[in-house]
Protein backbone atom coordinates (compact mmCIF):
# COMPACT_ATOMS: atom_id res chain seq x y z
CA UNK A 1 0.00 0.00 0.00
CA UNK A 2 2.24 2.72 -1.28
CA UNK A 3 1.31 6.06 -2.76
CA UNK A 4 2.60 6.65 -6.28
CA UNK A 5 5.39 9.12 -6.77
CA UNK A 6 4.58 12.48 -8.22
CA UNK A 7 2.02 13.97 -5.83
CA UNK A 8 2.17 16.90 -3.48
CA UNK A 9 -0.04 17.57 -0.44
CA UNK A 10 -0.42 21.18 0.68
CA UNK A 11 -2.86 23.26 2.67
CA UNK A 12 -4.54 26.05 0.71
CA UNK A 13 -6.90 28.16 2.81
CA UNK A 14 -8.64 25.60 5.00
CA UNK A 15 -8.31 22.81 2.42
CA UNK A 16 -5.81 19.98 2.21
CA UNK A 17 -5.22 19.42 -1.47
CA UNK A 18 -3.32 16.68 -3.30
CA UNK A 19 -2.11 17.60 -6.78
CA UNK A 20 -0.29 15.57 -9.42
CA UNK A 21 3.14 16.68 -10.60
CA UNK A 22 5.12 16.39 -13.84
CA UNK A 23 4.29 13.37 -16.00
CA UNK A 24 1.73 12.11 -13.53
CA UNK A 25 -0.44 15.19 -14.13
CA UNK A 26 -1.12 13.97 -17.66
CA UNK A 27 -2.99 10.94 -16.28
CA UNK A 28 -4.60 12.51 -13.23
CA UNK A 29 -7.11 15.04 -14.40
CA UNK A 30 -8.45 16.35 -11.13
CA UNK A 31 -7.08 16.78 -7.67
CA UNK A 32 -8.35 15.40 -4.41
CA UNK A 33 -9.09 17.22 -1.20
CA UNK A 34 -8.66 15.64 2.21
CA UNK A 35 -9.94 16.55 5.65
CA UNK A 36 -7.34 17.06 8.38
CA UNK A 37 -7.43 13.40 9.39
CA UNK A 38 -7.01 12.42 5.75
CA UNK A 39 -4.01 14.75 5.39
CA UNK A 40 -2.45 13.22 8.53
CA UNK A 41 -2.97 9.72 7.12
CA UNK A 42 -1.52 10.75 3.74
CA UNK A 43 1.69 11.87 5.46
CA UNK A 44 1.83 8.56 7.31
CA UNK A 45 1.42 6.66 4.02
CA UNK A 46 4.24 8.73 2.51
CA UNK A 47 6.40 7.51 5.38
CA UNK A 48 5.53 3.94 4.36
CA UNK A 49 2.89 3.01 6.94
CA UNK A 50 0.47 0.17 6.23
CA UNK A 51 -3.09 -0.07 7.53
CA UNK A 52 -2.05 -1.21 11.00
CA UNK A 53 0.53 1.56 11.05
CA UNK A 54 -2.13 4.15 10.22
CA UNK A 55 -4.31 3.01 13.10
CA UNK A 56 -1.35 3.03 15.47
CA UNK A 57 -0.41 6.53 14.36
CA UNK A 58 -3.92 7.87 14.92
CA UNK A 59 -4.16 6.26 18.36
CA UNK A 60 -0.73 7.69 19.20
CA UNK A 61 -1.17 11.25 17.96
CA UNK A 62 -4.83 12.04 18.62
CA UNK A 63 -6.35 12.20 22.08
CA UNK A 64 -9.72 10.68 22.91
CA UNK A 65 -10.04 8.66 19.73
CA UNK A 66 -12.32 5.68 19.64
CA UNK A 67 -10.53 2.86 17.75
CA UNK A 68 -13.70 1.96 15.86
CA UNK A 69 -14.09 5.59 14.70
CA UNK A 70 -10.43 5.63 13.69
CA UNK A 71 -10.87 2.45 11.65
CA UNK A 72 -13.83 4.01 9.88
CA UNK A 73 -11.79 7.15 9.07
CA UNK A 74 -8.97 5.01 7.74
CA UNK A 75 -11.27 2.92 5.56
CA UNK A 76 -12.85 6.07 4.15
CA UNK A 77 -9.46 7.61 3.46
CA UNK A 78 -8.09 4.50 1.79
CA UNK A 79 -11.23 4.26 -0.34
CA UNK A 80 -10.75 7.83 -1.49
CA UNK A 81 -7.09 7.35 -2.40
CA UNK A 82 -7.89 4.05 -4.14
CA UNK A 83 -10.77 5.56 -6.13
CA UNK A 84 -8.45 8.31 -7.32
CA UNK A 85 -5.99 5.58 -8.41
CA UNK A 86 -3.12 6.97 -6.36
CA UNK A 87 -1.81 3.68 -4.96
CA UNK A 88 1.04 1.94 -6.72
CA UNK A 89 -0.19 -1.15 -8.56
CA UNK B 1 18.42 42.19 -27.13
CA UNK B 2 14.61 42.53 -27.45
CA UNK B 3 13.37 43.26 -23.95
CA UNK B 4 9.73 43.27 -22.87
CA UNK B 5 8.13 44.37 -19.65
CA UNK B 6 5.27 42.00 -18.90
CA UNK B 7 3.36 41.98 -15.60
CA UNK B 8 6.13 44.07 -14.06
CA UNK B 9 8.82 41.59 -15.12
CA UNK B 10 11.60 42.15 -17.64
CA UNK B 11 11.39 39.39 -20.22
CA UNK B 12 13.96 38.62 -22.88
CA UNK B 13 12.45 36.76 -25.83
CA UNK B 14 12.83 36.44 -29.58
CA UNK B 15 9.42 35.69 -31.10
CA UNK B 16 9.70 34.70 -34.76
CA UNK B 17 6.04 34.36 -35.68
CA UNK B 18 3.38 37.02 -35.94
CA UNK B 19 1.01 36.07 -33.19
CA UNK B 20 3.48 36.29 -30.33
CA UNK B 21 5.47 39.04 -32.02
CA UNK B 22 2.48 41.34 -32.63
CA UNK B 23 0.71 40.65 -29.34
CA UNK B 24 3.94 41.31 -27.46
CA UNK B 25 4.74 44.51 -29.35
CA UNK B 26 3.16 46.87 -26.88
CA UNK B 27 5.21 45.32 -24.07
CA UNK B 28 8.56 46.22 -25.67
CA UNK B 29 10.71 48.45 -23.49
CA UNK B 30 13.87 50.51 -23.93
CA UNK B 31 14.78 50.16 -20.25
CA UNK B 32 18.35 49.05 -19.78
CA UNK B 33 17.75 46.19 -17.37
CA UNK B 34 18.78 42.63 -16.79
CA UNK B 35 15.93 40.26 -17.69
CA UNK B 36 14.00 38.56 -14.87
CA UNK B 37 12.94 35.89 -17.35
CA UNK B 38 14.72 34.71 -20.49
CA UNK B 39 12.67 32.67 -22.93
CA UNK B 40 15.05 30.73 -25.19
CA UNK B 41 14.86 31.16 -28.94
CA UNK B 42 12.22 28.85 -30.43
CA UNK B 43 14.62 26.16 -31.69
CA UNK B 44 16.50 26.16 -28.39
CA UNK B 45 13.25 25.99 -26.45
CA UNK B 46 12.10 22.94 -28.42
CA UNK B 47 15.46 21.28 -27.84
CA UNK B 48 15.34 22.13 -24.12
CA UNK B 49 11.79 20.79 -23.71
CA UNK B 50 12.52 17.68 -25.78
CA UNK B 51 15.06 16.58 -23.20
CA UNK B 52 12.20 16.31 -20.72
CA UNK B 53 9.64 14.98 -23.19
CA UNK B 54 10.88 13.51 -26.49
CA UNK B 55 7.38 13.81 -27.96
CA UNK B 56 7.42 17.59 -27.70
CA UNK B 57 9.17 18.13 -31.02
CA UNK B 58 6.52 16.01 -32.69
CA UNK B 59 3.56 17.64 -30.98
CA UNK B 60 4.77 21.17 -31.63
CA UNK B 61 5.81 21.71 -35.21
CA UNK B 62 7.54 24.98 -35.77
CA UNK B 63 4.67 27.38 -36.41
CA UNK B 64 2.81 30.40 -35.16
CA UNK B 65 0.42 28.72 -32.73
CA UNK B 66 3.05 26.37 -31.28
CA UNK B 67 5.35 29.26 -30.55
CA UNK B 68 2.53 31.12 -28.81
CA UNK B 69 1.61 28.09 -26.67
CA UNK B 70 5.18 27.14 -25.75
CA UNK B 71 6.27 30.71 -24.96
CA UNK B 72 3.15 31.11 -22.83
CA UNK B 73 3.71 27.91 -20.93
CA UNK B 74 7.43 28.65 -20.39
CA UNK B 75 6.55 32.16 -19.20
CA UNK B 76 3.93 30.71 -16.82
CA UNK B 77 6.47 28.43 -15.12
CA UNK B 78 8.84 31.36 -14.56
CA UNK B 79 5.96 33.62 -13.51
CA UNK B 80 5.07 31.20 -10.69
CA UNK B 81 8.59 31.64 -9.35
CA UNK B 82 8.05 35.42 -9.34
CA UNK B 83 4.91 35.36 -7.17
CA UNK B 84 2.39 35.10 -9.95
CA UNK B 85 0.25 32.83 -12.08
CA UNK B 86 -2.03 32.91 -15.12
CA UNK B 87 -5.74 32.76 -14.45
CA UNK B 88 -7.95 31.79 -17.39
CA UNK B 89 -10.38 34.69 -17.14
CA UNK B 90 -11.86 37.77 -18.71
CA UNK B 91 -10.67 40.68 -16.61
CA UNK B 92 -12.53 43.99 -16.52
CA UNK B 93 -11.39 47.22 -14.86
CA UNK B 94 -13.65 49.77 -13.23
CA UNK B 95 -12.68 52.45 -10.70
CA UNK B 96 -9.05 51.28 -10.80
CA UNK B 97 -9.85 47.75 -9.63
CA UNK B 98 -9.55 44.63 -11.77
CA UNK B 99 -12.31 42.02 -11.58
CA UNK B 100 -11.57 38.57 -13.01
CA UNK B 101 -14.37 36.35 -14.29
CA UNK B 102 -13.29 32.79 -14.87
CA UNK B 103 -14.96 29.66 -16.27
CA UNK B 104 -14.45 26.93 -18.82
CA UNK B 105 -14.38 28.02 -22.45
CA UNK B 106 -17.80 28.77 -23.85
CA UNK B 107 -19.48 29.60 -20.53
CA UNK B 108 -19.64 33.33 -21.19
CA UNK B 109 -16.74 35.08 -19.43
CA UNK B 110 -16.40 37.73 -22.11
CA UNK B 111 -20.16 37.95 -22.46
CA UNK B 112 -20.42 38.87 -18.79
CA UNK B 113 -17.59 41.44 -18.84
CA UNK B 114 -19.25 42.94 -21.94
CA UNK B 115 -22.23 43.67 -19.67
CA UNK B 116 -19.88 45.68 -17.45
CA UNK B 117 -18.83 47.75 -20.46
CA UNK B 118 -22.48 48.31 -21.27
CA UNK B 119 -23.26 49.32 -17.68
CA UNK B 120 -20.26 51.56 -17.06
CA UNK B 121 -19.57 52.80 -20.59
CA UNK B 122 -16.19 54.46 -21.07
CA UNK B 123 -15.35 54.17 -17.38
CA UNK B 124 -14.74 50.41 -17.72
CA UNK B 125 -12.42 48.48 -20.03
CA UNK B 126 -11.08 44.98 -20.58
CA UNK B 127 -7.58 44.50 -19.16
CA UNK B 128 -7.17 41.03 -20.61
CA UNK B 129 -9.76 38.76 -22.17
CA UNK B 130 -8.09 35.37 -21.74
CA UNK B 131 -5.17 34.99 -19.36
CA UNK B 132 -4.36 37.89 -17.06
CA UNK B 133 -1.38 37.32 -14.80
CA UNK B 134 -2.14 37.67 -11.11
CA UNK B 135 0.86 38.89 -9.14
CA UNK B 136 1.62 39.72 -5.53
CA UNK B 137 3.97 42.69 -5.20
CA UNK B 138 4.81 44.24 -1.84
CA UNK B 139 1.73 42.70 -0.28
CA UNK B 140 -0.68 43.89 -3.00
CA UNK B 141 -2.35 41.57 -5.53
CA UNK B 142 -2.48 42.90 -9.09
CA UNK B 143 -4.09 41.72 -12.30
CA UNK B 144 -1.77 42.34 -15.25
CA UNK B 145 -2.17 42.41 -18.99
CA UNK B 146 0.03 39.94 -20.89
CA UNK B 147 0.65 39.20 -24.58
CA UNK B 148 -1.01 35.82 -23.93
CA UNK B 149 -4.44 37.30 -24.31
CA UNK B 150 -6.31 34.98 -26.63
CA UNK B 151 -6.94 35.06 -30.32
CA UNK B 152 -8.56 38.50 -30.39
CA UNK B 153 -5.73 40.04 -28.36
CA UNK B 154 -7.91 42.22 -26.18
CA UNK B 155 -5.32 43.36 -23.69
CA UNK B 156 -3.66 46.40 -22.17
CA UNK B 157 -0.16 46.61 -20.81
CA UNK B 158 -1.22 47.64 -17.32
CA UNK B 159 -1.13 46.38 -13.75
CA UNK B 160 -4.29 47.11 -11.77
CA UNK B 161 -4.96 46.23 -8.12
CA UNK B 162 -7.11 43.10 -7.99
CA UNK B 163 -10.74 43.78 -7.08
CA UNK B 164 -11.91 40.19 -6.97
CA UNK B 165 -12.21 36.77 -8.56
CA UNK B 166 -15.50 35.22 -9.55
CA UNK B 167 -16.46 31.97 -11.29
CA UNK B 168 -19.39 32.04 -13.68
CA UNK B 169 -22.24 29.65 -14.43
CA UNK B 170 -25.16 30.37 -16.69
CA UNK B 171 -28.59 30.61 -15.11
CA UNK B 172 -32.02 32.04 -15.82
CA UNK B 173 -31.96 34.14 -12.65
CA UNK B 174 -29.01 36.12 -11.31
CA UNK B 175 -27.49 35.21 -7.96
CA UNK B 176 -24.04 35.35 -6.41
CA UNK B 177 -22.45 33.69 -3.40
CA UNK B 178 -19.11 33.46 -1.69
CA UNK B 179 -17.80 29.92 -2.12
CA UNK B 180 -15.90 27.71 0.34
CA UNK B 181 -12.13 27.26 0.10
CA UNK B 182 -12.73 23.71 -1.17
CA UNK B 183 -14.93 25.01 -3.99
CA UNK B 184 -12.52 27.91 -4.64
CA UNK B 185 -9.51 25.63 -5.06
CA UNK B 186 -11.53 23.17 -7.11
CA UNK B 187 -12.50 26.07 -9.39
CA UNK B 188 -9.15 27.89 -9.57
CA UNK B 189 -6.86 24.94 -10.30
CA UNK B 190 -8.46 23.86 -13.59
CA UNK B 191 -8.26 27.50 -14.77
CA UNK B 192 -4.51 27.78 -14.13
CA UNK B 193 -1.75 26.16 -16.15
CA UNK B 194 -0.81 23.63 -13.48
CA UNK B 195 -0.06 20.58 -15.58
CA UNK B 196 3.48 19.22 -15.79
CA UNK B 197 4.81 21.40 -12.98
CA UNK B 198 7.69 20.03 -10.93
CA UNK B 199 7.57 19.73 -7.15
CA UNK B 200 9.25 23.06 -6.35
CA UNK B 201 7.13 25.06 -8.78
CA UNK B 202 3.87 23.46 -7.63
CA UNK B 203 4.87 24.09 -4.02
CA UNK B 204 5.29 27.81 -4.80
CA UNK B 205 2.01 27.95 -6.77
CA UNK B 206 0.02 26.33 -3.95
CA UNK B 207 1.46 28.64 -1.33
CA UNK B 208 0.62 31.60 -3.60
CA UNK B 209 -2.98 30.37 -3.93
CA UNK B 210 -3.10 29.97 -0.15
CA UNK B 211 -2.28 33.68 0.24
CA UNK B 212 -4.82 34.57 -2.45
CA UNK B 213 -7.79 32.73 -0.92
CA UNK B 214 -6.92 34.11 2.51
CA UNK B 215 -6.83 37.66 1.13
CA UNK B 216 -9.90 37.55 -1.16
CA UNK B 217 -13.32 35.99 -0.92
CA UNK B 218 -13.91 33.94 -4.07
CA UNK B 219 -17.37 34.14 -5.61
CA UNK B 220 -19.64 32.16 -7.86
CA UNK B 221 -22.05 34.09 -10.05
CA UNK B 222 -25.05 32.40 -11.63
CA UNK B 223 -26.04 34.79 -14.36
CA UNK B 224 -28.03 35.53 -17.46
CA UNK B 225 -26.88 38.04 -20.07
CA UNK B 226 -27.91 41.42 -18.66
CA UNK B 227 -26.52 44.56 -17.09
CA UNK B 228 -28.37 43.46 -13.93
CA UNK B 229 -25.90 40.57 -13.72
CA UNK B 230 -23.00 43.04 -14.00
CA UNK B 231 -24.56 45.28 -11.38
CA UNK B 232 -24.92 42.31 -9.00
CA UNK B 233 -21.35 41.07 -9.45
CA UNK B 234 -19.85 44.58 -9.16
CA UNK B 235 -21.83 45.56 -6.08
CA UNK B 236 -21.09 42.28 -4.30
CA UNK B 237 -17.39 42.09 -5.13
CA UNK B 238 -16.64 45.76 -4.52
CA UNK B 239 -19.03 46.11 -1.58
CA UNK B 240 -20.27 49.37 -3.12
CA UNK B 241 -23.56 50.53 -4.47
CA UNK B 242 -23.91 51.85 -8.00
CA UNK B 243 -25.46 55.25 -8.44
CA UNK B 244 -28.46 54.17 -10.50
CA UNK B 245 -29.00 57.64 -11.93
CA UNK B 246 -25.61 57.56 -13.63
CA UNK B 247 -25.60 53.91 -14.70
CA UNK B 248 -28.84 52.54 -16.01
Amino acid sequence: MKIKNGYILRKVGDVNIVVALGEESANFSAMITLNDTGAFLWRELEKGSDEAGLLAAIMRDFEDVDPEEAKKDIAEFIGKVKDAGLFEQ
Amino acid sequence: MPLYKIAGLYVEMYPEFDRTKLQAEKYLTDDDRKPDISIPRYDDLIEFLSKKDPEIGVRYEKNDISEYILFGSFFNQKLIRKDGFFLHASCVVYDNRAYCFSANCGTGKSTHTAQWLKLFGDEAYILNDDKPAIRLIDGVFYACGTPFSGKYDISRNEMIPLGGICFISRAAENSIEKISDTQAIGSIMPQTMYRYLKYDTMDILLSFLDKLVRAYPIYRLHCNISTDAARLSYETMSNRKINTEEHK
